[in-house]
């Protein structure tokens, strides 16, 4: 340490301590799509996640072009936008030229999330689309990428019975970062050159690990069968078989076995070099189906270990579910292609809920959303009479990062109070206003009908029976 | 996961005392470690640092024994416009304030210009002065100054940069102080204030179009027929010397400042043809050896060269006050040139000849008898229409001069305005 630590003249220790010292590296870009190769690709299509700082300046420096850089970045481009974001590429090229570019996009949707105030949780497998438990990234039990080393290789004094239950709720399936790659998302190239590069070179490790292994199933089979035999000898009196007292025949013998044995020898393998767990042999392992994320599953976008809490109305008070947010519908569900509809909530693209639920209305045409069954407008046709195209009020449950660093946000079926309420926050509707008006109005004293008469006391409490009068055909 | 160590990393720094104000103060004069500001030390980085505390003192630009290295004053004053007239001098909006809080002034036109003194390693820093050119593109001459390669672009050794400012500023002093002619040129866009401000403090003279080429080296084509007066040591314009301005040549400056010398490679070489001394900023892709003084800095981020303009604009102002207080108390920092101390000698031998003339022509009229009895005219008459008025008073003080074996002070100036 205090060979690396000395005195460095007064300009290092400034410049060291700069801004632009201070600037990390940026990260890699998102993995490309390889079926994207051959489709329409868009050039300036936001990434899937930032890969470089974004910079700000205060405004009289903006109006200077000076953001801090070798030289003033140019007025024509950087100061139209509302906020001052920009990314710097090269703060000098060979062209002499600052390479930038705007970076509201990312900038502006990390704000835009976390105003929905969204935990991450850990993905939850596909069959459990309806209401599943969500556990959050952060959670002791998940946020953890190095297991003790115990566990992770094998140990010459480990039983078989505690290999074989390895894939029934092992711990180490839990975890979200592997040495080793996931073979289920790998092209057939790159599986070569993993094989190529990485797996060949270790094939005398491997037999060494497959000998300890042997090794410590032999010295549990001695084991059993001493202490059937003789109760009272103890097990750390019987001397253990070590690896080299496996010899060549026994571990062919062995690896003959394993061939035979696909599950277990997938299980060796991917133990040996820690791969990211498989859908068939770990599927309590939450990224065994898509794979595991390329970052930490919370991507850094939100630390919120939960959403549970309470919203409280000025007037209605607290509130059920948390507030609606405005969503775009981007793709309508009968479009160019018959595909299910996409939704933008706060700059990141949604599907809708996989299971019965409102989105689900297929009725083409739909007049409109009260009324008519709640379809919602635009969600099955475009509608060129929309201006600023098809809105929608919708309920955001979680989000988690998948293998690609695209951020899936997954959605509620809608409520439609809750959207009444927040709308009237925003000034869309005037519920409370009008029903204040209604009351305040001399009623008209009805007649009571005859039915009415004879349907009992039973009233369940509602909005009308607070004088708050109709809320779009719900009782608020 | 970036919380939790947030400690581990920036908690020495965070928690360390802040620098005491001594070692700032000692920071703004010398240029030597203190070894005090303690970082771990990258070697590699650390092997690019040649910071030799002993030569970044710079030598003075004064003989010792006080003469200036440039060439003393050598041209009479053009008559164009006041100093620093320009573009940049128009009346701008009055910056608006917001209350209980300093504004925050882009530094292209700064409100307070910081001299020589106020020249600090934050203060460069803080000005972009330590932002080289992309890596690729350097000029292997400018290792010396380069402290090592951060985000692709070279980094400028903030001490070589406040070392070699305070020695041009020196420069500049000294010039000013010796009655030199300067000029600040700065011909990118954006520059026009940065020398107009640095020309009005140092009183020189400031170019921000293109520079002519041929102005110095083919002076008699491209500048023929500009005005030119001389002065005294009060900077006060003295008659009598039309005669010799008449075939006078065009001034060429005393010092020239450059602050983008990339585009103005053909005014660097006119000027050392003519032995002009110049003062540039390098870049890390400038070639060095292209001007006398050069100031390793960032030359593309006006701010840094509004520093760099106004600290070398101070200096110039400084040695103009101490140039006319010393004139104040007779002292005269300039000889008077070659040229006009002959014109001047001429002019005494024909005054003499003139006055002897006259006065055998007076004592002829006497010994006539004086007829009309009125006061010579003739030969002596004619012979005096060559002296105005001015000269003849010139003519006392450089008897009084040569008594006390002292040359008179005449001083020429040039102004070049576009």
């Amino acid at each position: 340490m205090a060979s690396t630590q000395r005195a460095v003249s007064p300009g290092a220790a400034l410049l060291r301590s700069s801004r632009l010292f201070s600037m990390p590296a940026p990260i890699a870009p998102p993995p490309g799509d390889m079926s994207q190769a051959t489709k329409h690709k868009s050039e300036t299509a936001t990434a899937a996640f930032p890969t470089h700082l974004t910079v700000t300046t205060p405004s009289t420096s903006r109006l200077v072009g000076d953001w801090g850089f070798k030289r003033p970045l140019p007025l024509k481009t950087t100061t139209k936008s509302t906020f001052p974001l920009v990314r710097v590429k090269k703060v000098d090229s060979i062209e002499h030229v600052t390479d930038f570019q705007s970076a509201s996009d990312h900038t502006i949707t990390l704000e835009k999330f976390r105003e929905m105030n969204l935990s991450f949780s850990v993905p939850t497998s596909k069959d459990r689309q309806g209401n599943p438990t969500l556990i959050s990234v952060f959670e002791e039990s998940r946020d953890f990428t190095t297991p003790a080393p115990s566990k992770l290789l094998a140990t010459p004094n480990g039983s078989a019975s505690a290999w074989a239950t390895k894939d029934d709720g092992d711990p180490l399936s839990l975890r979200w970062k592997f040495r080793g790659p996931w073979l289920a998302g790998m092209t057939d190239g790159e599986f070569d050159r993993y094989i190529a590069k990485s797996v060949r070179a270790r094939r005398s490790e491997f037999r060494q690990f497959l000998r300890e292994r042997l090794a410590a199933e032999k010295t549990a089979d001695r084991n059993s069968s001493v202490s059937e035999q003789d109760a009272s000898t103890p097990t750390n009196a019987i001397p253990s078989v070590t690896a080299d007292e496996i010899t060549e025949e026994e571990l062919l013998e062995y690896t003959r076995r394993l061939r035979g044995d696909r599950h277990e020898l997938f299980n060796l393998v991917s133990r040996f070099l820690d791969l990211a767990p498989s859908y068939d042999l770990y599927r309590d392992s939450p990224y065994a189906s898509e794979g595991p994320p390329i970052t930490h599953p919370s991507a850094g976008l939100s630390y919120l270990r939960t959403q549970a809490f309470m919203e409280n109305h000025p007037i209605y008070g607290p509130q059920k579910s948390h507030a609606s947010v405005k969503a775009r519908i981007v793709t309508p569900r009968f479009g160019i292609t018959n595909q299910n509809p996409k939704i933008g909530v706060g700059g990141f693209i949604a599907n809708i809920p996989s299971h019965e639920t409102t989105f689900s209305n297929k009725r083409r045409h739909a007049l409109s959303a009260v009324g008519n069954n709640n379809s919602i407008t635009g969600l099955n046709d475009f509608d060129p009479s929309l201006s600023g195209g098809a809105k929608v009020y919708v309920q955001v449950q979680t989000a988690n990062v998948d293998a690609t660093g695209k951020i899936q946000i997954r959605l509620l079926d809608n409520d439609l109070e809750t959207d009444v309420v927040q709308k009237e926050l925003v000034g869309e509707c005037d519920t409370f206003g009008g029903a204040v008006k209604e009351a305040a109005q001399p009623k008209l004293r009805s007649q009571p009908t005859g039915d009415r008469r004879y349907m009992g006391k039973r009233t369940s409490g509602s909005a009308s029976n607070y004088g708050l009068g109709n809320l779009g055909g719900r009782d608020l | 996961m970036i919380i939790r160590e947030f400690g581990v990393r920036q908690g020495r720094k965070a928690l360390a005392a802040p620098l005491r104000r001594g070692q700032q103060c000692l920071r703004a004069l010398s240029t030597e470690t203190s070894g005090t500001p303690v970082a771990t030390a990258d070697p590699a980085v650390e092997a690019t640092l040649q910071t030799n505390p002993g030569e970044s003192h710079s030598p003075l630009p004064l003989r010792p024994d006080g003469q200036a290295h440039p060439a003393p004053a050598r041209g009479p004053r053009h008559h164009q416009g006041r100093l620093g007239d320009g573009p940049a001098d128009a009346a701008q909006p009055a910056q608006r304030r917001r209350p209980g809080r300093a504004p925050l002034q882009p530094l292209r036109r700064l409100p307070q210009p910081p001299g020589p003194k106020d020249v600090t390693l934050e203060l460069l820093m803080a000005s972009q002065a330590h932002m080289g050119h992309h890596a690729s593109v350097w000029n292997p001459a400018n290792a010396r100054y380069i402290y090592g390669i951060r985000q692709g672009i070279h980094i400028i050794s903030l001490e070589q940069t406040a070392a070699h400012l305070r020695r041009a500023a020196r420069v500049v002093e000294e010039v000013a102080y010796h009655g030199g002619l300067i000029l600040f040129v700065g011909t990118r866009p954006g520059q026009t204030q940065i020398v107009t401000q640095a020309a009005r403090l140092a009183k020189a003279c400031h170019l921000f179009t293109k520079w002519t080429p041929g102005t110095i080296t083919n002076s008699d084509k491209i500048l023929p027929g500009i005005p030119v007066e001389i002065v005294n040591e009060h900077d006060q314009p003295i008659g009598g010397f039309n005669q010799h301005l008449m075939d006078r040549r065009a001034l060429v400056p005393d010092l020239v400042v450059c602050l983008n010398p990339l585009e103005n490679f053909t005014m660097l070489r006119e000027c050392s043809q003519a032995n002009v001394p110049t003062i540039g900023i390098v870049d890390t892709n400038t070639e060095p050896t292209w001007m006398t003084y050069a100031i390793p800095a960032n030359d593309d981020s006006l701010r840094c060269l509004a520093v760099i303009g106004s600290v070398l604009g101070r200096a110039g102002e400084a040695g103009q006050k101490r140039r006319m207080e010393d004139a104040k108390n007779g002292k005269v920092t300039w000889d008077t040139p070659s040229e006009i101390k002959q014109f001047m000698e001429i002019q005494q031998k024909r005054a003499r000849w003139a006055k002897r003339a006259a006065d055998e022509e007076a004592a002829a009229s006497d010994t006539s008898g004086g007829l009309d009895g009125k006061p010579s005219g003739g030969g002596a008459t004619k012979d005096s229409e060559v002296f105005d008025e001015s000269m003849q008073e010139l003519q006392m003080e450089v008897d009084a001069a040569n008594a006390d074996d002292v040359s008179p002070q005449l001083r020429k100036m040039a102004r070049r305005t576009d």
